[in-house]
């Protein structure tokens, strides 16, 4: 284990005044200490044959009303995060503090049943894959209608004013409420799951890779539907994306992660134009520009290779088997995530000597 | 590093396919999807040909007819496909790809040898029974007359090429044991086994992580370069574009909406579509508000009356641009656009009306 690393929530309880943002009322999710292993065993002893660490020591402050987008390259668990903070995953250890509408602040790590339900309306998740995650054999009216009837919403009529209300919303016609998922676009069927989502005025939407199966002008109808979203009812967004133009274009903060752990953390504009990890600067090279005179302009520093693998983490640091200015404390200790520069957490060893090139 | 391919465009080069009001037609149940609906364009030795546009645009349809890899109950029936061989005793002979037999000996023997592709899903694209070895040694066999110690040795020196490390040990991996990004080498391997005159790619890496991505762009740009090779290259990121082409066809409903040099096509792009997709991508830094395309791309059975994109295009031109179907018209320096806003070859009862108005 490491060292316990100096983290931005840990400020935010001591000094409430100071790291909260403007544009909120403080935090509404405080992760803590996260982890989630994913344990193998086999044989009549039960025997472990193998621990995927997919996420692992994690602390993250979401504030209310803010998008934070969480990148990374596949395998990095952003998706086992955001899985684990929607409770569709019981964490191995560590807190998920929520703080709810009336002030109270409860542990979603450790819900009862009853409560967990009440949070799940709270916090929704919207897929990758508009195709597979609606059911074909139902509405409109069952699809977005299924959460109503089970927070309550007995009333068919009741439903149906609800529904046509959400598609509106949504930039959908509510006579589509009839109409099966297959008659639809995979646009059309993305703001159908949004809507699904908002039916139970959530305050906190997870969007894992919402728009990454789209095409560019689909895509852009999206981000600007999430962006009047957020801006009509102070939504609070979790942006899980590989895309970093997205996440550029929509969250005010944004956490890189890397096999499992938050390398990274800061307001986008930061991360950009000062990155402070390595693995920061690697992913930000590595975004092709949309300009052909751009082509060769700048030193491209790649990440060498390929993400280990979960199950086999490296010793120290876990990026120091790709990374350019790997020294030897970095295969030994695993840095903590701690503040860079101001306003600025990141875990790397050598932060403060590095010079990294911005976007 | 990228090699800068913008500057030197001074030498004219070789042509090597020539792509003749193409159309791919569908015939299914409902009616009849122009999938390709009069495609032109050229693809010339050693540079690189993006094609850019939405998906069911007729992207993908207009690389398998290339390669007369059409499924049932599509089929190729107008224009032509001219390659102009350059292997062996064929050299010099232009053949038409469209008139082949798709299975017949001639399109076997330039399918993977002269023109060889890879997919977007490498998974899908390789045997999940075969190990890595065996799937590059088949295309070498095929179409190479080397013993069967030449062919492992080629094969292993593919794989060397397309950087997989270790290459001999890899031979006898299977490729669910591969990351993403290996497989793709690995298609790649096959795909370049016989030393193609002509690769089409047909979004490699939208599947793939961005730094993976990089990776494999910068590949391909470092192998076209070893191996003198053209390649086709389909793909809705324009940001790849930018990176990596020479020239582009923006596609819209089976057909070409614009052909023009990449610095043209994002520093002076001519049709309204081009415009609409650039100004739909984020920029850098950027907080501008995305300005999307109005509604999507219109079903393929309900193929709007003349210029197919004039129900969502900003400059429409009511009474004119939903009557007549525009042709694709040279503008200058070898740029072709098909828009009403540009060149005269309109009907001729038009064309009396337009007479004041010149081309822009």
């Amino acid at each position: 284990m490491n060292s316990n690393p100096v983290v931005p929530a840990a400020q935010a309880e001591a000094q409430p005044s100071s790291s909260v943002p403007e544009s909120g009322d403080g935090v509404l999710i405080d992760v803590k200490d996260l982890s989630m292993h994913f344990v193998t065993r086999k044989g009549i002893r039960a025997r472990v044959v193998s621990n995927v660490r997919a996420v692992e020591n994690v602390t993250l402050e979401i504030r209310d009303g803010e998008a934070l987008g969480l990148v990374g390259e596949t395998g990095c668990g952003k998706t086992t995060l955001g899985r684990c903070i929607v409770r569709a995953y019981e964490p191995t250890s560590g807190q998920i503090l929520y703080r709810q509408s009336d002030g109270a602040v409860i542990d979603a790590a450790k819900l009862s049943k009853k409560q967990l339900k009440a949070y799940q309306g709270d916090v929704r998740l919207v897929f990758q894959d508009p195709y597979s995650s609606l059911n074909p054999r139902m509405t409109l009216l069952e699809i977005i209608g299924e959460p109503l009837l089970m927070h309550g919403m007995s009333s068919r009529t009741d439903r149906e004013d609800k529904v046509s209300e959400l598609l509106e919303k949504v930039g959908l016609r509510p006579e589509f409420m009839r109409r099966y998922p297959h008659a639809f676009s995979g646009g059309q069927r993305q703001r159908v799951s949004i809507a699904r989502a908002l039916a139970l005025d959530p305050r906190m939407v997870i969007a894992d890779e919402a728009v990454s199966a789209l095409d560019v002008s689909v895509r852009a109808q999206i981000l600007n539907l999430l962006e009047d979203l957020q801006a009509q009812s102070q939504l609070t967004y979790l942006m899980i994306t590989h895309d970093l133009s997205v996440v550029d274009y929509l969250c005010q903060r944004v956490a890189v992660m890397y096999l499992g752990r938050v390398v990274e953390l800061a307001d986008t504009q930061a991360v950009y134009g000062n990155p402070q990890h390595p693995y920061t600067e690697a992913l930000l090279s590595a975004i092709p520009k949309p300009d052909p005179r751009l082509r060769g302009s700048r030193l491209r520093i790649p990440a060498r290779g390929e993400m280990p693998d979960a199950g086999n983490a490296p010793a120290g640091c876990p990026f120091h088997t790709r990374c350019s200015y790997v020294k030897d404390i970095c295969k030994v200790e695993v840095p903590p995530l701690r503040e860079t520069a101001p306003g600025q957490w990141a875990a790397c060893h050598r932060a403060e000597e590095l010079t990294l090139v911005p976007m | 590093m990228q090699p800068t391919r913008t500057g030197s465009r001074d030498h004219v080069p070789e042509l090597l396919l020539e792509v003749r009001d193409l159309q791919t037609h569908f015939f299914v149940r409902d009616g009849v999807v122009k999938a390709v609906d009069g495609v032109d364009f050229t693809i010339h030795r050693g540079q690189t040909l993006c094609v850019v546009g939405e998906s069911g645009c007729g992207k993908s349809a207009t690389a398998h007819s290339i390669l007369q890899l059409v499924d049932e109950p599509g089929r190729i029936v107008g224009g032509q496909v001219l390659l102009h061989r350059s292997t062996g005793q064929a050299k010099g002979e232009v053949v038409d790809l469209a008139a082949l037999k798709p299975k017949g000996k001639e399109m076997l023997e330039i399918r993977g040898r002269e023109i060889a592709m890879v997919f977007q899903e490498p998974m899908t694209s390789l045997s999940p029974v075969h190990t890595v070895g065996d799937q590059v040694k088949e295309a070498i066999r095929l179409h190479l007359p080397l013993t069967e110690k030449e062919v492992h040795e080629r094969a292993i020196e593919m794989l060397d090429r397309v950087r997989i490390p270790n290459p001999s040990r890899h031979m006898s991996s299977y490729t669910f044991q591969l990351s993403g990004g290996m497989r793709q080498r690995v298609s790649l391997a096959a795909a370049l086994s016989c030393e193609p005159a002509l690769l089409i790619a047909d979004e490699p890496t939208t599947a793939l992580d961005v730094t993976t991505q990089a990776q494999i762009l910068d590949l391909f740009a470092e192998l076209q370069e070893e191996l003198n090779m053209a390649i086709m290259f389909i793909t809705h990121d324009l940001g790849v574009v930018a990176a990596i082409a020479d020239d582009v066809v923006v596609m819209y409903l089976g057909t070409v909406a614009e052909r023009t040099d990449v610095d043209s096509l994002f520093h002076k792009s001519l049709h309204p579509y081009t415009k609409a997709l650039l100004r739909s991508i984020p920029k850098p830094g950027g907080k501008t508000r995305l300005a999307p395309i109005r509604g999507g791309v219109p079903s393929p059975y309900e193929r709007p009356a003349g210029c197919p994109f004039h129900p969502r295009c900003d400059s429409f031109m009511p009474g004119r641009c939903d009557v007549v179907d525009p042709v694709l018209v040279d503008v200058s320096d070898g740029r072709d656009v098909r828009c009403l806003l540009y060149g005269d070859e309109v009907s001729a009862d038009e064309q009396q009306s337009r007479g004041a108005r010149g081309a822009s």
